[in-house]
């Protein structure tokens, strides 16, 4: 595996290009090249890792995509099937409630009942393994041989913003690095023209969905250096911020200015020597070059009718999931380490099987065609797929329950979510919850497991795969023990 | 080692670790023993009790060489003998059960290290306390550095250091090109031309200091370090979390900007902002100082769980302070004692005690002024606005004695079988109907006032356009009486069909119903909520108010409760501007009118207001209906009830001398409203009146499990709180600046000195603990430090015998060799360059452009920003969900006054290493990428400030050359040498025949921005001109300082 430091951001990739591309060596006479490319190498050993790390292990995956449901989808609707629930329909949970100890949200708190809500979908068995799915699902359905569904999610948040800070920075504290920061910062990019962390932000299409906020520090790099944050490629305008040249500059005049900008920036080199600027002339060239390759990128009306019949018609709408699962995969096949789709709209409080249906068509066959097109890549046994929310929801009803009609409340100690690709065991069902979908009863897997699970595919060992910051070695797992879930790997 | 040393890396280069020879001076424990045994050993043998092994501590000589336990266990280090020193066999040891640190812990000791621990306990084993917890060492002490040469007794420290490493400093820079340096880091902007040239004339000794004391007392320069302070504090205009909603606290930060300018004393600055609400008689400024405590991040999400949040808002306060005033890691400390220094989860929570005794709800409520607050008049508005406050409250007495005065009157009045009479209009008030109609009116019924004319029949025009701006609020509002069940419009002004721009409270089989749309599609809403009882008078308004930026902009109330709102659209993205004028039972139809179907209504006294309402401001509107139904009852049967509302009425509307009290006071209120809308709401902080600040000790930091019961006090290993010191936040800010505290004035100092020199002499400015950096010049830093406090905290004064210092004056040339020997420029044997931040390369293009607005303070602006960048990530009802750029002087405000939104930071400066302003920054990255040669490549603001700079340079000469110079400097403070002249006219050329050729290029890149681009130049000339400014603009040396 060819490794490069993240070639986005980082100056010591373009300072290897600067070799080739302008034989800076030469010009400037070598003591001085030495000491420059010392000098940077000085200013960044201590941030990015040697290939010869002690954290590294041999790799599952070199790349992974992680397809973020924000809001917190019903794991009772979708994954845990609960047969015995029927029966039960709209027993008042309240007193067995307060024998479980549990937090209950500022929302359900002061609710006189706690009617017990069974899912209304139908769920069958599918695959060779036999995992229930519900028919809100039925592409995933298709494809339950290539998936392990965990049962046993479970996290320590009963909010949003805490719990999605948990599963995507390993933290409810703000100022830590996003997961895939960490993968950026220690595993590099497998490309010199793209970042090594991308951040898709796909629309919902309901407009009665219930939307929770995201922010920039969900991709973030918190504490690591500040090129490993995610880079945002957008649905609307540029896709990537500034990326296309301003109203009448063509791009021949765009190529005369830059030229132009590097022999005047070589003067100055050779005035003052200071190595930064040589630096910047190049980054001015990657600007250049990626306006060509990512306009090439972003533009999908190239791909077959094939592909459209993988992911569905919607992939031809920009900012669709079904298009930004396409794009995730043209993305890892060019090197990028790790997408990260973010798709708003799962909590669904009130008007769950309005809402949840909505949502779930948003987004079922474009995920089937995703690993699907991977397959026949040849891609999958190299890439992980990770499908799922921040926390599950409550097996009673939030508000009124009646025949048709449910909602359902945060619920931290269970939740389902599947993995696909890379490493994983195929066709298998991992955990189990009560009959309630209330607690684990076997197999529990902390979000600080499912890192440490993500990091072990990724050939990290997250024990010893860290960054010195106010004197601590912090680590995405965090303090308390976290175990890679060995049962779950092919 | 398994974990990268990013922050001892540094201490390495200036610290041999091996000294080696037999005649070298004893081994020093700060520098030499603590790093090895802190990164070794202390996470098992240090101060955390909870996760210490086999009862050794090896971070204090107390501990490490006593038995330890109970006596039981022998000292891991036997001074003077170390074959004898546990310590050593364990480290030696080649038993994988015997080894330390074990095998498990990745970590290994050299043997150049362990030799060094062994001759440091052959040496005696000497511990010494942590260097940034000993005192400040005294400037007597430090000047005798002070010989050396150089202009002032900075660079004696850092000649001492270049002559033992061998080197030389280098020679001073250029004077255009060192004014260009001390203007960027001064005030953040580039000389003017102007000032270049007089600075370049002046050949008095001492141009430079002159200069130099001119831009540290200019509007500019308190801009600057203000801009610099708001990162530390973690300022933004949002609350962070969640829904995100606006937040009203830029007065505070409006105080930190004339802090800087009136150079408060420093610690004047620390105590009024961490405590200005405590001390005795606190003035309003100081009070606005307090709002420091309110820049944390906070949130009302659902479900969230307040004493969750109460501990995490004190943790965020206790961090915020130690990083910036303590340069602590203190937050370590709220799950475990603390792994490397000396602090305990005690002294956390006893530190964090002093946050938790304030009124701030847990939830911010998304609103604006989520209280505490207060009022802040504008600059130059406070002696009116507290003459008028006296005023209007001499005027309230007035009325309320006349009020008590007037119940004979009032009982005449009564005597008469009255009717109600109309109000007269309040000073919001810009159209008044009363909608009386004559007696034998057909269709008329009896209304409060008398006859109430029948709408909806005809075309009643009410008025011209109301339009819903931005920043403004406007009210429309009658009584309104309906029979059946009426479909059609109340009040509307928009234009013909369902596009249009234009807003209607209309009515739907009796149901009331709101309509806005702005012409773009973009609001298009439709709401309809509960019915209008028919049969009786209702008093029907609708209320849209962007000045408090609420939740909902618009609401419809009925007899002042709300029925329906804007939902969705809860912060209109635009301005709604109407085609058509205000009607009243009626609409604009294509061609013709629409009117009233399937019912009747009636309306009287329609008001339209320059002021938005809230629920509870609806009173005096329901009090008349009450009046109104008073006076049907027969005078026998009224309640106490019934006369209170008729005496209402009759003070409002009827009795004489209550009426010219109210004449009188209308233009004060007018005044008043006007000075309202040019001051602003802060937060600041309030004290619970009647407890002492406390906290538990949270186990692991879970507010689900609170232990021992804390008071407020500050960490053990500090100076304590001086005998009979209050125990609350004000004796905690006076020990902040206490001169006896060895960290403040280390770690301002420091900062100022990374201000100017790109790296502090402590390279980690947020940790100065047992793992972070080792200062590299400690008798310097210490100098400084003390000098800082006997200046009486001047920060400006410090910050002027900085700049000018021959270190910070000499050129930035480096030679091969310089630089291999010294990269980062740690030893200062060349003057500081590195790039601008981002604020001062965007305030730089503003600048050079002539753009700038400059003004000091306000509220946030909105330039420039790419679509969607705040809808991507905000919840549907967040104020802060649309972004609509301002038009006019808010694109060019400087950058520290953009509406800064926590979880969207504007992403030009977030990619250019600007922090998101959720925690404390006190040092930002500073990388190289693409992604920022775009920003500066493309971004709009950068494109305008090239074509008004081209402008500029067109207008002021004829010649390339000439026009060259307009366009360098500004920006580089020099004129381009022949060679680098010919560059760019190769450019400028190429440029210009494209754009002959290709006038619609031309055109598309002149027609970039908002301003006006100028008349009469030659297209294709000014866009080639365009051009090269642009390609001045993003040159390194522009970039860079």
């Amino acid at each position: 595996m060819t490794l490069l430091p993240s070639a986005w951001h980082d100056t010591f990739s373009a300072y290897n290009a600067a070799v080739t591309r302008r034989q800076f060596f030469r010009r400037s006479g070598t003591g001085l090249g030495v000491a420059a490319l010392s000098s940077l190498l000085g200013s960044r050993l201590g941030a990015a890792p040697s290939l010869a790390e002690p954290w590294r292990i041999a790799p599952r995956a070199k790349r992974a995509i992680y397809i973020s449901l924000i809001g917190a989808p019903s794991q009772l609707d979708l994954f845990d099937y609960k047969p015995g629930l029927e029966a039960r329909f709209k027993e008042d949970l309240k007193d067995w409630l307060g024998t479980q100890g549990e937090r209950l949200t500022g929302m359900t708190a002061r609710q006189a009942a706690f009617p017990l809500a069974p899912s209304r979908f139908k769920f069958a068995q599918h695959g060779q393994g036999g995992a229930w799915i519900s028919e809100l699902l039925p592409y995933t359905a298709r494809m339950t041989d290539d998936l392990c569904i965990i049962r046993s999610m479970q996290t320590d948040a009963i909010n949003h913003e805490p719990a999605n800070q948990l599963v995507y920075t390993g933290s409810m504290q703000n100022g830590k690095a996003s997961l895939g920061s960490w993968l950026s910062y220690g595993l590099g990019s497998l490309n010199q023209d793209l970042p090594s962390f991308v951040v898709l932000h796909a629309k919902h299409t309901s407009p009665f969905s219930n939307v929770q906020a995201i922010s920039a520090r969900l991709w973030g790099s918190g504490f690591l250096p500040g090129r490993h944050a995610g880079v945002s490629f957008r649905s609307a305008g540029d896709p990537v911020l500034y990326l296309n040249d301003a109203p009448g500059i063509p791009r021949e005049l765009r190529r005369e200015m830059l030229d132009g900008l590097e022999q005047l920036n070589r003067r100055s080199y050779e005035a003052i020597g200071d190595p930064e600027i040589q630096t910047r002339t190049q980054q001015y060239e990657m600007a250049f070059r990626m306006q060509a390759s990512i306009p090439e990128l972003a533009d999908l009306t190239r791909e077959p009718d094939a592909t459209y019949a993988l992911y569905g018609e919607e992939a031809r709408v920009r900012g669709s999931f079904a298009s930004s699962a396409l794009m995730a995969r043209r993305l890892v096949e060019r090197g990028v380490r790790f997408v990260q789709i973010f798709h708003r709209g799962w909590d669904q409080h009130a008007s769950l099987p309005r809402d949840l249906a909505a949502q779930c068509k948003d987004v079922d066959q474009a995920c089937w065609g995703l690993v699907q097109d991977l397959k026949q890549r040849g891609m999958l046994e190299d890439t992980l797929v990770i499908f799922g929310g921040e926390f599950g929801r409550t097996v009673y009803c939030q508000g009124t329950l009646t025949e048709t009609n449910y909602g359902r409340d945060h619920h931290p100690r269970c939740f389902s979510l599947w993995l696909a690709g890379g490493g994983i065991k195929g066709g298998t069902v991992h955990g189990e919850t009560d009959e309630m979908s209330y607690n684990v009863v076997r197999d529990p897997v902390h979000i600080r497991d499912l890192h440490a699970t993500i990091l072990h595919l990724m050939g990290i060992d997250h024990e010893r795969f860290g960054f010195r910051f106010q004197g601590l070695d912090q680590r995405l797992t965090g303090v308390v023990p976290a175990k890679v879930v060995r049962g779950i790997l092919a | 080692m398994a974990f990268p040393l990013r922050l001892l890396a540094a201490v390495a280069a200036f610290v041999p670790l091996s000294a080696g020879a037999a005649s070298a001076p004893p081994v020093s424990y700060n520098d030499q023993i603590q790093p090895i045994l802190a990164e070794n050993c202390f996470l098992c043998h240090g101060p955390d009790s909870s996760t210490r092994k086999a009862k050794l501590r090896l971070d204090r000589a107390e501990f490490a060489t006593k038995p330890r336990g109970d006596g039981d266990l022998e000292p891991a280090i036997v001074p003077g003998d170390p074959a004898r020193s546990p310590l050593i066999e364990r480290l030696k040891s080649k038993d994988p059960e015997e080894v330390m640190p074990p095998p498990e812990s990745h970590k290994t000791v050299r043997p150049e290290e362990i030799a060094l621990l062994e001759r440091w306990i052959a040496e005696g084993a000497r511990y010494e306390e942590h260097w940034a917890f000993l005192p400040v060492r005294s400037a007597g002490a430090a000047a005798s550095a002070n010989s050396s040469g150089g202009r002032n007794p900075v660079d004696a420290f850092i000649a001492q250091r270049l002559e033992r490493e061998g080197l030389r400093p280098s020679a001073e820079e250029t004077p255009a090109r060192l004014l260009r340096r001390a203007a960027l880091d001064l005030t953040g902007l580039p000389p003017t031309p102007a000032e270049l040239a007089a600075f370049l004339a002046d050949r008095a000794p001492g141009a430079y200091e002159r200069a130099v004391d001119r831009m540290l007392g200019s509007g500019a320069s308190a801009e600057h370090f203000a801009r610099q302070w708001l990162d530390a504090v973690r300022y933004a205009d949002t609350h962070g979390i969640h829904i995100d909603n606006y937040r009203s606290i830029w007065p505070y930060r409006d105080w930190v900007i004339r802090a800087f300018r009136d150079n408060l004393p420093f610690d004047r600055f620390t105590i009024e902002q961490v405590a200005g609400d405590l001390l005795p008689g606190a003035t309003l400024a100081q009070q606005v100082a307090s709002g420091f405590n309110r820049c944390l991040p906070t949130t009302s999400e659902g479900g969230a769980i307040a004493e969750e949040y109460e501990a995490i808002y004190a943790k965020d306060r206790v961090e915020t302070v130690a990083t910036v005033w303590l340069g602590l890691t203190l937050g370590c400390a709220a799950c475990h004692d603390h792994k490397f220094d000396p602090v305990s989860a005690k002294d956390f929570y006893a530190f964090a005690a002093f946050f938790r005794n304030n009124t701030m709800p847990a939830m911010d409520g998304n609103r604006h002024d989520t209280p505490p607050t207060l009022f802040v008049p504008a600059a130059g508005d406070e002696a009116r606005w507290s003459e008028l406050q006296a005023l209007l409250k001499g005027m309230r007495e007035e009325e309320k004695s006349r009020a008590t005065a007037a119940e004979a009157d009032f009982k005449a009045w009564l005597d008469q079988s009255p009717r109600l009479a109309v109000p007269p209009a309040d000073h919001a008030v810009r159209r008044h109907e009363p909608l009386v109609a004559a007696e034998g009116t057909p269709d008329a019924v009896a209304g409060p006032y008398g006859l109430a004319p029948e709408i909806g029949r005809a075309d009643r025009l009410a008025g011209p356009p109301v339009p819903w701006l931005r920043g403004e609020s406007s009210s429309t509002g009658a009584f309104v009486r309906v029979e059946g069940k009426p479909s059609g419009p109340l009040f509307s002004s928009r234009s013909a069909g369902e596009k249009g721009p234009g807003w209607e409270v209309f009515l739907e089989d009796g149901k009331v119903g709101l309509f806005i749309a702005d012409g773009t599609g973009r609001v298009q809403v439709r709401n309809v909520g509960g019915a209008l009882a028919p049969g009786a008078w209702r008093h029907v308004l609708v209320s849209f108010d962007t000045t408090a930026l609420r939740s909902r902009t618009v609401e419809v109330f009925v007899d002042g409760k709300m029925v329906v709102n804007s939902s969705v659209s809860a912060f209109l993205p635009t301005d709604i501007r109407p085609g058509e004028g205000l009607r009243l039972g009626a609409r604009a139809g294509v061609g013709t009118w629409e009117g009233i179907t399937g019912g009747r209504v009636w309306a009287q006294d329609l008001r339209v207001s320059r002021r938005g309402y809230l629920a509870a401001d609806l009173k005096e509107f329901t009090d008349e209906l009450e009046a109104f139904a008073a006076l049907e009852v027969v005078p026998a049967e009224r309640t106490p009830a019934h006369r209170r509302s008729l005496r209402r009425h009759y003070l409002a509307a009827v009795d004489g001398p209550t009426l010219a009290i109210a004449a009188r006071l209308r233009p004060l209120l007018a005044e008043a409203d006007g000075l309202r809308a040019r001051g602003g709401l802060t937060l600041v902080m309030e004290e619970k009146k009647d407890s002492e600040p406390f906290a538990h000790i949270l186990n692991r930091g879970e507010y689900s499990q609170p232990g021992e019961k804390v008071g407020a006090n500050t960490p053990a290993v500090l100076p304590p709180l001086p005998e009979g010191a209050p125990r609350n936040r004000l004796g905690l800010a006076r020990w902040l600046v206490d001169p006896a505290n060895p960290l403040p004035a280390r770690v301002t100092m420091n900062r100022l000195w990374q201000h100017l020199f790109g790296t502090g002499l402590v390279e980690s400015a947020g940790d100065f603990g047992v793992t972070g950096a080792r200062p590299s010049h400690p008798e310097l830093l210490d100098w400084l430090a003390r000098r800082f406090i006997d200046s009486g905290w001047d920060h400006r004064a410090m910050t002027r015998l900085l700049v000018t210092s021959a270190t910070y004056r000499q050129s930035a040339a480096v030679t091969p060799a310089l630089l291999e020997r010294d990269p980062g420029n740690r030893l200062l044997a060349r003057g500081p360059r590195f790039r601008l931040d981002a604020e001062q390369i965007r305030d730089q293009a503003l600048a050079a452009s002539g753009l700038l607005v400059s003004r000091l303070g306000g509220p946030p602006v909105r330039p420039y920003q790419p679509e969607g960048i705040w809808e991507e990530v905000a919840m549907k009802e967040s104020t802060t969900r649309y972004y609509q750029a301002d038009t006019g002087d808010g694109l060019y405000r400087r950058s520290l006054y953009t509406l800064w939104k926590r979880t969207a930071p504007p992403p030009a400066m977030d990619i250019l290493n600007a922090p998101s302003r959720e925690v404390a920054c006190v040092r930002r990255d500073r990388t190289n990428t693409p992604l920022q040669a775009l920003v500066t490549l493309n971004d709009p603001l950068f494109i305008e400030a090239s074509r008004q700079l081209a402008a500029r340079a067109l207008a002021g000469a004829n010649a390339f050359d000439g026009r060259l110079d307009a366009v360098t400097l500004p920006l580089l403070a020099r004129r381009l040498a022949p060679e680098e002249r010919g560059i760019v006219r190769r450019t400028f050329e190429a440029a210009l025949a494209r754009y002959t050729r290709e006038p619609a290029a031309a055109a598309a890149l002149l027609a970039v921005g908002s301003s006006a681009a100028p008349a009469g130049a030659s297209a294709p000339e000014l866009a080639a001109w365009t051009l090269v400014a642009s390609q001045v603009f993003n040159l390194d040396e522009s970039l860079c300082k």
